[in-house]
């Protein structure tokens, strides 16, 4: 079984390790992250060691290595931790659920995350460094390029293009052939029909908060008696 | 195993062939579309016959066929050669991806595709040649009338009457009890609260684009650090 070392100690790190541990061919050896951000010596049972020596104690030629950061300053944090184990010479190994739906001949590259119920259709191209959240769904003939994140039941449609460093909120959709520029922010919800501008950030409106309480308003909302 | 020929040369046949080929109880034998389309004598490697003599290459009674054209026209043009293919005297298949979850007692047409991680809830009716993308969730006690089209991770709730060569993009939401005229076109991520009238069009509010860089907006919408 080959044994990897996880860069994070956050909740990312921790989902990750899990993930890892009971739906993969690796097993978790230690976490790593920067020296003056060791809080404890372990995390689940699991020795924490400075990222800046753990070559020396975890060499690369025996032990993978996976990022586990979300997408704090537009996946740029991930995107440098990235590049950093790469330089060390750490194969960086992906997860893909055994709850997603993904299909033969899946191109996808390194430290990508899959999670649970995420569809990937055929003829899709994943670049690395790449999250997907549970129930995400990636289109046919569509790019995401590297150091994305989309979030929870997003939709990229079929022969859209995710740019690198994106991130696409929850419940967001991106209509066909469109193409999301460099790290733009798509917020949770919005609709995105047209091509984006680099570094755009696209929110949408807010609810409408009713006048009247909930237990007032019920009869008229739910319209069938559930 | 059931002998093919596949309608269409778009890249919405293409997924069709992929999908099929990947199920051991399919054999794509052949595509065909009206002579005045064929470009090339083959696609995914196989032939391309014209329309107008499949019948004499591949004789309805040993072949069933598909037709595998997207929402084009509002589903009328699948529509035409769904009627055509029948007058033929073609067997059209109903596809269900083995990951939908479909409730037992489903009543559905035939030229129907049902694809990945799709969710029929019981007491469901769908007509003929309905195309229900990935993910989407169809209610209880719902009908889907004939030559529909329903997008990724739509979510139709129960009691809902959906007229025929409706279009419902993705991510779309589509409350209970309400009844969508014929022909109507729902726009990706549209909330669908009342009653619709024939050939009506609903779109999604644009998104908002701040007026600040994702790289300046990051760290106040990202409150948490993850």
């Amino acid at each position: 079984m080959k044994k990897i070392v996880i860069f994070g100690t956050s909740p990312a790190a921790i989902q990750s390790h899990y993930d890892f541990t009971n739906d993969s061919g690796y097993e978790v050896v230690a976490f790593t992250v920067d020296r003056n951000e060791i809080k404890e010596k372990e995390l689940l049972g699991l020795p924490v060691v400075p990222f800046e020596e753990v070559e020396t104690i975890y060499p690369p030629v025996d032990f993978g290595m996976f990022i586990a950061v979300y997408f704090n300053r537009v996946n740029k944090v991930r995107m440098k931790k990235y590049e950093l184990a790469k330089a060390k010479g750490y194969t960086l190994v992906s997860y893909i659920s055994s709850k997603a739906i993904v299909w033969p001949g899946l191109q996808i590259g390194e430290n990508c995350m899959v999670c649970d119920g995420a569809n990937i259709r055929p003829f899709t191209k994943i670049g690395n460094d790449t999250f997907v959240m549970p129930c995400a769904v990636i289109g046919h003939d569509s790019v995401v390029a590297d150091h994305c994140y989309l979030a929870i039941h997003a939709v990229i449609l079929a022969g859209a293009r995710v740019e690198s460093c994106c991130v696409i909120g929850a419940n967001s959709t991106i209509l066909n052939g469109v193409t999301v520029a460099r790290e733009c922010v798509i917020s949770a919800g919005a609709v995105i029909n047209s091509d984006t501008q680099q570094k755009g950030v696209y929110t949408v409106n807010q609810p409408i908060l009713q006048p009247l309480p909930s237990d007032k308003l019920a009869n008229v909302l739910f319209k069938v008696q559930v | 195993m059931e002998k093919i020929v596949l309608f269409g040369t778009s890249p919405g046949a293409k997924v069709a062939h992929f999908t099929l080929s990947h199920d051991p109880s399919y054999e794509v034998v052949a595509f065909t579309v009206d002579r005045a389309y064929i470009e090339e004598e083959k696609f995914c490697g196989l032939p391309v016959v014209p329309f107008e003599e499949v019948t004499t290459l591949y004789p309805p009674g040993e072949y069933k066929m598909l037709v595998a054209i997207a929402a084009s026209g509002m589903n009328k043009m699948r529509a035409r050669k769904y009627a055509e293919a029948k007058e033929k005297g073609y067997t059209l298949i109903t596809y269900i991806h083995p990951t939908a979850i479909v409730a037992s007692d489903l009543v559905i047409g035939d030229n129907c595709m049902i694809s990945e991680g799709v969710i029929c809830r019981p007491f469901l009716t769908i007509g003929n040649d309905v195309f229900i993308m990935p993910g989407a969730t169809l209610g209880h006690d719902t009908l889907i009338k004939d030559h529909c089209f329903i997008g990724n991770r739509a979510v139709v709730m129960g009691a809902v009457i959906m007229e025929p060569f409706c279009f419902i993009g993705p991510n779309t939401t589509i409350m209970e009890d309400l009844t969508l005229g014929r022909e109507c076109l729902i726009g990706g991520g549209v909330v669908i609260q009342e009653s619709t009238q024939e050939k009506e069009v609903y779109k999604a509010n644009p998104p908002i684009k701040l007026p600040l860089p994702s790289d300046k907006l990051a760290k106040i919408i990202f409150r948490k650090r993850v």
